[in-house]
């Protein structure tokens, strides 16, 4: 039967890697959306294909053309032109610098989350707990409060799942992903497993280990102040109100790590 | 305070989409709280919090959608939910089995789908004939479903239909069967040796229904939209249909299925009729239809009339129509209803989902409770006390689903003709079939117990007569469906014109129970 | 008015429908096994049913 070779025009390096081997996807979408098609793959790993533009999650991939028929039989992806883009936030040389550009970036964005889940009392008690253990980089508590933020609240991504995501960018970028590794990697992961959707949990996974969609990355990573708030702008765009979660956790963690001694 | 849950397993739909949801959840009449929110276990704490924590939330998974509303009343919840639910069926992306992503135009449709041959459009009428009209040109048969379209667009849609050897089924087509396939809404029928030519949905639904129930099965069912018929239109579509069942080899009988046409009209369709030499049964629904025969053509005035009449030509037997297929029944149940009827009351109150029912419940009920005492929305002379009232017409439907889909404006309906203390009988159309409700009959039952209980608080007895258009083999089961209304205190007959005639027994004049019932009939 | 009379018997074949509208009508034929696709269908000409109208009756008739 003749497949279709879908071209794609960028996905995360990291992705790009893993896909070397293997071009395939699955046949049966796992879900799909007006500009989106997920695909769980046979060892439970999530795939995003949308349309160009940035990449929405760090394991998304930007096809050439959105028109493109997915039909016909197996689907397999045309990596030769793609554009490998390195969606990792990575620990800033000078965090001073970082600070202030992250915090010019995120000056302009609403100052309170969106989704109403993120407001209610059982949020807010983990927020605040997340925020005293970053100040106090106290993992156990930081593992707790971050628990009871993973699934919680309104979204197909939960709102929790995407102010942690936030915060997590904000501490792979200042506070050397802290305390994003080891144990604490595998117990954020565990738990995301069974206690959000299969999406927010990919998020989550990835985002414990660095990777980000484009838009939050280019906001962490970013050299210029006008370069942040561009970013800022796109971020706050995307989902119903993903980005402006996203984008409480970051300020929340910004704010938690300026309340320490550096 | 009622609260009702329902559950979405393994729901995928976009945040925009959930907001959108939980958005038009809040808006709902009388709903105090509600939650739209991914079953993980800190959402199911969050719904604990906000008292919002059912059995059958407590029950989800992380990738189940529930949705959860708190309301006043166990109707108002109901409709939150029906409102979710046909919002969540409108922007749910469909998947194919190989997973393609679906077209979004027309054209991409025909050159994806080799071979398509019949576009199936309910668009909104304003879009539709645009359309209809790209259909068409591209060599596709087209049932349109789609009501408000204007007449001149008609015109020219069944103009270019007919250059091209075309169906243009509709406008306003609800109903149609072709090669055995079910389009739009209908029944479960068996494939046979009828084939049939229609101006009304439920007109349609009703004569198949009661053929299916004498064992005769459908070759071929053609909507050809209500206005067909009309002078302007010159019946294009009505006499295509015709020529093409009197070719085809498994059609043995025709039936005609509509309003009386424009006289002009009328003899075109007679003679065409007559000129296809097949046994034709021909129901025109209006007030001066003189029922006959004349060579091949049996005139009707019912829509039962014509399924029997048909049944009739079909096995060579004399066939003469009557009020009641069991009269002996019939008149024991006049006889209890009568006798249980409050002082003063009575008025019927005629609350229908499909409109040509309405109408022909009209057109019964007419002469035998006075042409001038029958009012509602059909256009008749009365200004009542009786009304017969079509929920499925504009008026009604602006901002709602059809009587047909959601049963919550029948059932508020229910309830303010139950208030009344005048109310001796309520008469409903309960319609089964594909693309109607999953449970008519369970969704209108605890208000008919309601309203009987009502009535009977206030000393008096309200009779419930309904008549379920399906058949056995519909996803509702006709069977079930029936019982489900007999256990509510509903008295089921097998048509609507004998609900109907029912109907004026029980609430009429002494007289018109003797005339229907006791001349052995 | 072209000739009726073959038309059930070209459709008698299979029938392979478009869907444009009501979901639920494409997920009754597609239950009953019958060949249907769904339109995502959006407005054209920018939402302006007066242009739609338009665009449908300027389209280019070649070939039909």
């Amino acid at each position: 039967m003749i497949g279709t070779r879908l071209r794609v025009r960028a996905l995360g390096a990291q992705l790009a890697a893993r896909l070397e081997t293997d071009h395939s996807l699955p046949d049966r979408p796992h879900s799909v959306f007006e500009h989106a098609v997920n695909f769980e793959t046979a060892d439970g790993a999530l795939l995003t294909l949308h349309g160009p533009g940035p990449l929405a999650a760090p394991f998304a991939i930007a096809l050439e053309s959105w028109e493109a028929d997915l039909a016909g039989g197996p689907l397999t992806l045309d990596l030769g032109g793609a554009a490998r883009v390195d969606l990792a936030v990575r620990p800033a040389r000078n965090g001073v610098t970082a600070r202030v550009l992250l915090a010019a970036g995120l000056a302009d964005t609403r100052p309170e989350p969106c989704a109403a889940g993120l407001e209610s009392p059982r949020a807010r008690a983990a927020r605040a707990a997340l925020s005293r253990a970053i100040g106090a980089r106290d993992a156990a508590d930081f593992i707790d409060a971050a628990c009871g933020l993973i699934g919680l609240g309104e979204g197909l991504t939960p709102a929790g799942d995407d102010y942690l995501v936030g915060v997590l960018a904000i501490l792979h970028r200042l506070a050397d992903g802290w305390p994003a590794a080891g144990a604490v990697a595998r117990a954020l992961t565990a738990h995301a497993v069974d206690a959000t959707t299969t999406v927010g949990a990919a998020f989550l996974r990835h985002a414990v280990a660095g990777q980000f969609s484009e838009p939050l990355r280019d906001l962490a990573m970013a050299k210029s102040p006008s370069a942040a708030r561009a970013a800022a702008a796109a971020l706050a765009r995307m989902g119903a109100t993903s980005g402006a979660d996203t984008l409480a956790g970051m300020r929340a963690a910004l704010a938690a790590l300026e309340a320490t001694p550096a | 305070m009622i609260t009702r849950t329902t559950l979405k397993r393994s729901f995928y739909q976009d945040s925009v989409a959930l907001m959108g949801l939980a958005r038009e959840l809040r808006t709902g009449a009388g709903v105090r709280e509600t939650a739209a929110l991914m079953g993980t276990p800190a959402n199911q704490a969050l719904m604990a919090d906000a008292g919002l924590l059912t059995e059958e939330a407590r029950a989800a998974g992380p990738n189940d959608l529930v949705i959860v509303v708190q309301t006043d009343s166990a109707a108002e919840a109901e409709a939150a939910l029906a409102r979710a639910e046909s919002l969540l069926t409108a922007r749910r992306a469909r998947v194919e089995a190989s997973g393609r992503r679906l077209p979004r135009t027309l054209d991409s449709a025909v050159r994806r789908l080799e071979g398509a041959n019949l576009a199936l459009i309910s668009l909104p009428g304003v879009f539709a004939a645009a359309e209809a009209r790209k259909a068409l040109r591209r060599g596709l048969h087209v049932m349109l479903f789609s009501d408000n379209v204007a007449l001149e667009d008609e015109i020219a849609l069944k103009r270019l239909a007919a250059e091209r050897g075309l169906l243009l089924m509709g406008p306003d087509c609800g109903t149609a069967y072709l090669g055995g396939v079910p389009l739009g809404f209908a029944n479960v029928v068996p494939r046979g040796r009828i084939g049939l030519v229609a101006a009304s949905g439920t007109g349609l639904q009703q004569v198949m229904t009661l053929l299916a129930a004498a064992g005769e099965g459908v070759s071929q069912a053609v909507g050809v939209g209500g206005r067909d018929m009309s002078e302007r239109v010159g019946a294009p579509m009505t006499l295509a249909a015709l020529e093409a069942l009197g070719a085809d080899p498994a059609t043995e009988l025709i039936v005609v299925v509509g309003k009386p046409p424009a006289p002009a009209v009328r003899a075109k369709v007679e003679a065409r009729l007559h000129a296809l030499g097949k046994p034709a049964v021909v129901a025109m629904l209006g007030r001066e239809v003189t029922a006959g025969r004349s060579g091949p053509l049996t005139t009707v005035a019912t829509l039962e009339d014509a399924a029997a009449a048909t049944v009739a030509r079909r096995r060579g037997r004399a066939w003469e129509p009557r009020a009641f297929s069991d009269a002996a029944a019939a008149r024991q149940r006049v006889k209890e209803f009568r006798a249980a009827r409050g002082t003063g009351a009575a008025v019927v109150r005629g609350l229908f989902a499909g409109g040509t029912l309405a109408y022909e419940a009209l057109l019964i009920l007419e002469p035998l409770l006075g042409v001038d005492s029958v009012g509602g929305n059909l256009g008749g002379h009365g200004g009542g006390p009786h009304r017969v009232l079509d929920l499925g017409a504009d008026e009604y439907t602006v901002g709602r689903a059809h009587p047909m889909l959601d049963a919550a404006l029948r059932v508020e309906e229910i309830q303010r003709a139950a208030k009344e203390p005048d109310t001796a009988v309520l008469l409903l159309d309960v319609v089964l079939g594909h693309g109607a409700a999953v449970d008519p009959a369970g969704d209108i039952a605890p208000a008919l117990e309601a309203a009987r209980r009502h009535a009977q608080a206030h000393g008096r007895g309200l009779a419930v007569v309904a008549s379920v258009v399906g058949t056995t083999a519909d996803p509702q089961g006709l069977a079930a469906q029936t019982a489900r209304l007999e256990a509510a205190g509903a008295w089921v007959l097998p048509s609507n014109a004998q609900a109907a005639r029912a109907a004026a027994c029980i609430a009429g004049e002494p007289r018109v129970a003797e005339a229907l019932l006791d001349g052995g009939a | 008015m072209a000739d009726y009379r073959d038309l059930f018997r070209h459709l008698g074949g299979e029938l392979r429908v478009i869907n444009l509208g009501l979901e639920s009508f494409a997920e009754t034929l597609e239950g009953l096994g019958v060949p249907v696709l769904h339109v995502q269908w959006t407005p054209p000409a920018e939402g302006d049913p007066g242009r739609a109208r338009l665009l449908s009756l300027l389209e280019d008739e070649d070939g039909a």
